[in-house]
């Protein structure tokens, strides 16, 4: 038996799901989100987040809107733990240089390449060349899907209210209007000249 | 603030201006009637911002596949009359539409927009409404359906009809060759148009559709048309908050044109479009179909209108509604790991756009 066939990873994305498990080596890739394959749409939620919010008595309606507006993120979230925050940080939050270090240890006990995603939350051309750069440096044989995030996204339909994310001009109109005047600041004013 | 009927946006005074070697200060001129060449310090930035978002989301509809949905089209028990009917509808609906909205963006809204960041947002999504009209025609051709009876829909369905004349009725007028803003009263005509085109059409009208179409997809049917609507539905959300925003400033500069009878007419209108909608409910669903039907879109569209108007910082029109929809949260609410053999992904940037700092 030659050693390269000893030992591999096996892409165990819609697997994982199925069985309702994690995917082996990768991160999770939110709290709350939907995997959408040929099969269909399938709500997927962190079920040992569930049980430990539950075990801390923050798990509540109020709770799983959090978790939508905020694209199943922990990070933003005020009441949750700092503990919680860090154990369930997503794909997006941990920063993919670990990822990297990670997939370069289990390197060596792997005969073949592995399946490593990596993950980029505001994409940036430095970002992704020091990302690649550094996945070469470290001796990996391969990298795999490279996971962004789009530059909008459709308002939330199932939250009260609007979510105004994508609105930067304010509703209100003010009801005060200032006194026409000049300001002294203003050494170019045309009526003052 | 000074009136303009010079569709350039580099008026007399501007020129005057240059010839005694001023520049022009930002900030000079407002909404709508503001001059200045296009290379100008930015004043209006969530403009700009758009446009970079709606050249970051570009795509096209080739890029989806269609062979499931043509197999299912096709087969004689894939799908229901009712579900048929309504596909039919729905894709005449906005097979016309993108173009009527394409027509006023482009004969109507950039003439009297003459602000520089603006007028490059309004390019670009005048680009998005041809790719989305292709989107339609590219569809058609997938099913092999009747192009003439898809595109004649908006004379022959009444629904169809009725709202694509409400809506020219505020595009024409603008339309017209001698109108400018200027005066309160035209100003106020253009507010119209802005509210009828983006937070009426694109805003309220679109989303029966959407509803339609996305509730198939979730039962995996037509699931290449639903790809394409995910797409159109992000391009859409940036339009109908572009109108918002554009909107909401206008009304910052020039308080007197919201007026409390002005509110009251554009609440009135909101009004009239949501009951227009709620007829192309019935007329593309006249028996429902499994988990939709027009009562269910009723509802919806209530929903929908009284958060347009909190948007508009008006009341709302309709009591509290919530969304019937509780799978929409699944379907668009919720950031999706796709498969990338298996569908295209939506979660991406295009290249072009990468910043580099």
């Amino acid at each position: 038996m030659r050693n390269s066939n000893v030992m591999a990873i096996a892409p165990t994305a819609t697997i994982a799901n199925i069985c309702g498990v994690g995917q082996s080596i990768e991160p999770l890739y939110r709290n709350l989100y939907v995997k959408s394959n040929m099969s269909g749409d399938f709500t997927v939620v962190n079920a040992a987040l569930v049980r430990d919010l539950k075990a801390r008595g923050l798990w509540d309606e109020l709770m799983i809107s959090d978790l939508k507006y905020f694209d199943g993120s922990l990070g933003p979230i005020a009441r949750v733990p700092a503990d919680l925050k860090t154990l369930y940080a997503t794909a997006f939050e941990i920063d993919s240089r670990w990822l990297i270090e990670a997939a370069a240890r289990r390197q060596k006990w792997i005969d073949q390449a592995q399946s490593l995603n990596l993950y980029i939350a505001q994409a940036n051309g430095r970002k992704l060349d020091e990302m690649y750069q550094h996945a070469w440096i470290r001796g990996l044989k391969t990298t795999y899907y490279l996971r962004a995030t789009s530059a909008t996204h459709v308002e939330k339909s199932t939250l009260r209210g609007t979510d105004g994310k994508l609105n930067a001009v304010a509703a209100t109109v003010p009801t005060v209007q200032e006194p026409l005047a000049c300001s002294i600041e203003d050494p170019d004013c045309e009526a003052c000249q | 603030m000074t009136t303009t009927t010079d569709a350039t946006g580099l008026g007399a005074r501007d020129r005057a201006r240059r010839r005694a070697g001023q520049r022009r200060r930002q900030g000079d001129d407002q909404l709508p009637r503001r001059r200045e060449p296009a290379t100008a310090a930015l004043k209006y930035h969530w403009a700009w911002e758009k446009y970079l978002a709606g050249c970051s989301n570009h795509w096209m509809p080739t890029e989806v596949s269609m062979q499931a949905d043509i197999a299912l089209w096709r087969s004689p028990n894939g799908l229901t009359d009712d579900e048929r009917l309504m596909i039919k509808r729905n894709l005449g609906f906005f097979a016309t539409s993108e173009s009527l909205v394409a027509n006023n963006i482009v004969l109507a809204v950039y003439r009297h927009l003459t602000n520089p960041e603006c007028r490059q947002y309004l390019l670009r999504q005048a680009f998005e409404e041809a790719v989305h009209t292709h989107t339609f025609q590219y569809v058609c051709e997938s099913l092999g359906l009747d192009e003439g009876e898809l595109f004649n829909m908006y004379r022959e369905v009444p629904s169809i009809t009725d709202k694509a004349a409400w809506a020219l009725d505020y595009t024409q007028h603008l339309e017209n060759p001698e109108f400018s803003t200027g005066t309160p009263e035209r100003d106020q005509a253009f507010l119209r148009d802005l509210v009828a085109f983006y937070v009426i059409f694109e805003g309220m009208w679109f989303y029966t559709g959407f509803a339609q179409i996305l509730s198939l997809g979730r039962q995996n049917k037509m699931v290449g048309i639903a790809e394409q609507y995910q797409y159109i539905l992000r391009d859409e959300s940036i339009h109908l908050n572009f109108g918002i925003d554009t909107i909401n400033q206008i009304k910052i500069e020039n308080p007197h044109l919201w007026s409390a009878e002005f509110q009251a007419e554009v609440r009135t209108m909101l009004k009239d479009a949501c009951d227009l909608e709620v007829a192309y409910g019935r007329n593309t669903m006249p028996r429902g179909i499994l988990g939709i039907n027009a009562e269910l879109c009723e509802q919806y569209m209530h929903f929908i209108t009284n958060r347009r108007c909190a948007q508009l910082g008006l009341e709302p029109v309709f009591g509290p509604a919530e969304n019937p929809f509780p799978w929409m949260s699944e379907a668009m609410d919720l950031k999706k790991e796709k498969n990338f053999f298996e569908t295209r992904v939506i979660e991406y940037q295009t290249g072009g756009s990468l910043e580099w700092d």
